[in-house]
C-alpha cells in the first residue's frame, strides 16, 4: 500500500506539525526507507490543500533534523539511518517537548508522569 | 439567422442535449464496470462512487459540446469540408473540462496525499507517450508541407488539448483510494493520449494516406485500451 500523509484541519494541531510527526514517525517504522523520495513541496501542497510554504517549513524541519537531505537532482529524499538523529536524542527531544507542555499548564510532575504512563499504555505497540 | 429561429435551435439543441445527458449519465453499474475495465474487478462500494463521479464530471459536458460545437459560426462547414468528426473534439474537451474541475482540493477538513513523487510515466507507458507524439508530428508535418493550415491549426489544437488533459490528470488531487486513484489516472492519460494519435487520423484517397489512417487508427486504439495490469507506479507500492 501507498503511504499517505493525512491533514485533519479539524484536530487542533498545526497542518505543519501534522505532516511532519506522520513522516518522522514513518521514518522510524521502517515504512519510509533511506532514500525513498518524498514528493515535490508543490505537489503535496496541491494535494492536501495548503499553501506551499506550510509544507515547505515541514521539509526545512526535517532536513535540519537530519531525516532528509535536498538534493537539487533527486528532490528530497529520506537519509541513511548513520545520518538520522539516535533514538535516545529524538526521546530526550520528546520529553523536553513534554515537560514545556507540562509547565505551561501549570500540572503536577506526578500527575503529568502518570499521564504519559497511562498514554503509553493508551497507544497501541505498531504506533510506538 | 433570425432572432425566432435561433430560439428554436436553442431550444431544440438543449433538449437533444438533456435527452443525451439522460441516456449517457453514468449510475453505480457503469462507475463499477469503467473500475473492472481498468484493473479493479471487485472494487468496493467507496472505489464505485469515485468512478461515478468521474465519469459524471466528463458526461455533464459532452451533450452540451456535442450539440454547441457546430453552432460555433463556421465550425459545422468546416468539419464538413474536411471531413471532421465532432465526437473527438467532444471527448478531449469534455476530458479537459472534467480535469479542471477535478484541480480543486476536497472540500473535506480531512485530506489525504500520498508521499511520493508522480510522474506521467506512473500513468502512461513510454512506448504510447512516444506512438502519440509522433503521430501527431507526422500529421502536423504532412499538414504543413501540403499547405492545409486550418487542419494544422486543428492537429496542434487537439493534440494541446491532449496534453493539457494529460498534464492536469497527473497534477490532480488524489481521488478516492490509492488502487482507484491509479486506475481513474491512467485512464485520464491513455485515452487522453489516444485520442491525441486517433484525432490525427483523417482517411484520404489513395493507399499512402489509407494506411496511414489504419496504422493511427490502430495506435489509437492501443494506447486507450486498458492494459492487463495497471502500473505499479511509485503511488502505488
Amino acid at each position: 500500500m501507498p503511504l499517505r500523509v493525512t491533514v485533519d484541519a479539524d484536530s487542533g494541531v498545526a497542518p505543519w506539525r501534522q505532516i511532519h510527526d506522520q513522516i518522522v514517525r514513518a521514518i522510524g517504522t521502517g515504512a519510509l526507507p533511506a532514500d525513498a523520495r518524498l514528493p515535490p513541496i508543490r505537489q503535496l501542497a496541491r494535494d492536501l490543500g495548503l499553501a506551499s510554504g506550510t509544507v515547505a517549513r515541514v521539509y526545512r524541519e526535517l532536513e535540519a533534523a537530519g531525516w532528509v537531505t535536498t538534493a537539487r537532482a533527486k528532490g528530497t529524499v529520506v537519509t541513511g539511518s548513520a545520518e538520522r538523529p539516535d533514538r535516545a536524542s529524538l526521546l530526550r527531544d520528546a520529553a523536553t517537548e513534554y515537560a514545556q507542555r507540562v509547565r505551561e499548564l501549570g500540572v503536577d510532575p506526578k500527575e503529568a508522569i502518570d499521564a504519559a504512563r497511562a498514554a503509553l499504555s493508551d497507544v497501541p505497540q505498531d504506533q510506538q | 439567422m433570425h432572432l425566432d429561429s435561433a430560439v428554436g435551435v436553442a431550444i431544440a439543441c438543449g433538449l437533444l442535449g438533456l435527452a443525451i445527458l439522460f441516456v449517457l449519465w453514468p449510475g453505480q453499474r457503469q462507475g463499477a464496470r469503467l473500475l473492472a475495465k481498468w484493473g479493479l474487478p471487485d472494487a468496493t462500494p467507496d472505489q464505485v462512487s469515485v468512478a461515478v463521479l468521474y465519469l459524471r464530471r466528463r458526461r455533464l459536458w459532452y451533450p452540451w459540446l456535442f450539440v454547441g460545437l457546430p453552432l460555433v459560426p463556421g465550425a459545422a462547414n468546416f468539419a464538413n469540408a474536411n471531413n471532421l468528426s465532432t465526437i473527438m473534439p467532444v471527448l478531449l474537451l469534455g476530458g479537459l473540462i472534467a480535469e479542471v474541475l477535478s484541480q480543486r482540493p476536497s472540500p473535506s477538513s480531512r485530506r489525504e496525499a500520498v508521499l511520493a513523487p508522480r510522474g506521467i510515466l506512473d500513468f502512461a507507458p513510454l512506448w504510447a507517450i512516444i506512438v502519440s507524439a509522433l503521430a501527431a508530428l507526422a500529421a502536423a508535418v504532412h499538414l504543413a508541407v501540403i499547405g492545409e493550415w486550418p487542419l494544422f491549426g486543428i492537429t496542434v489544437a487537439t493534440t494541446g488539448v491532449a496534453w493539457g488533459v494529460v498534464l492536469l490528470a497527473v497534477r490532480r488531487p488524489a481521488a478516492g483510494d490509492p488502487d482507484v486513484d491509479l486506475a481513474l489516472r491512467c485512464r485520464s492519460a491513455r485515452v487522453a493520449l489516444g485520442l491525441a494519435a486517433g484525432a490525427t487520423a483523417w482517411p484520404g484517397g489513395n493507399l499512402p494516406s489509407f494506411l496511414a489512417f489504419v496504422v493511427t487508427l490502430a495506435a489509437f486504439i492501443a494506447i486507450a485500451t486498458p492494459p492487463r495490469k495497471l502500473p505499479a507506479t511509485a503511488a502505488a507500492k
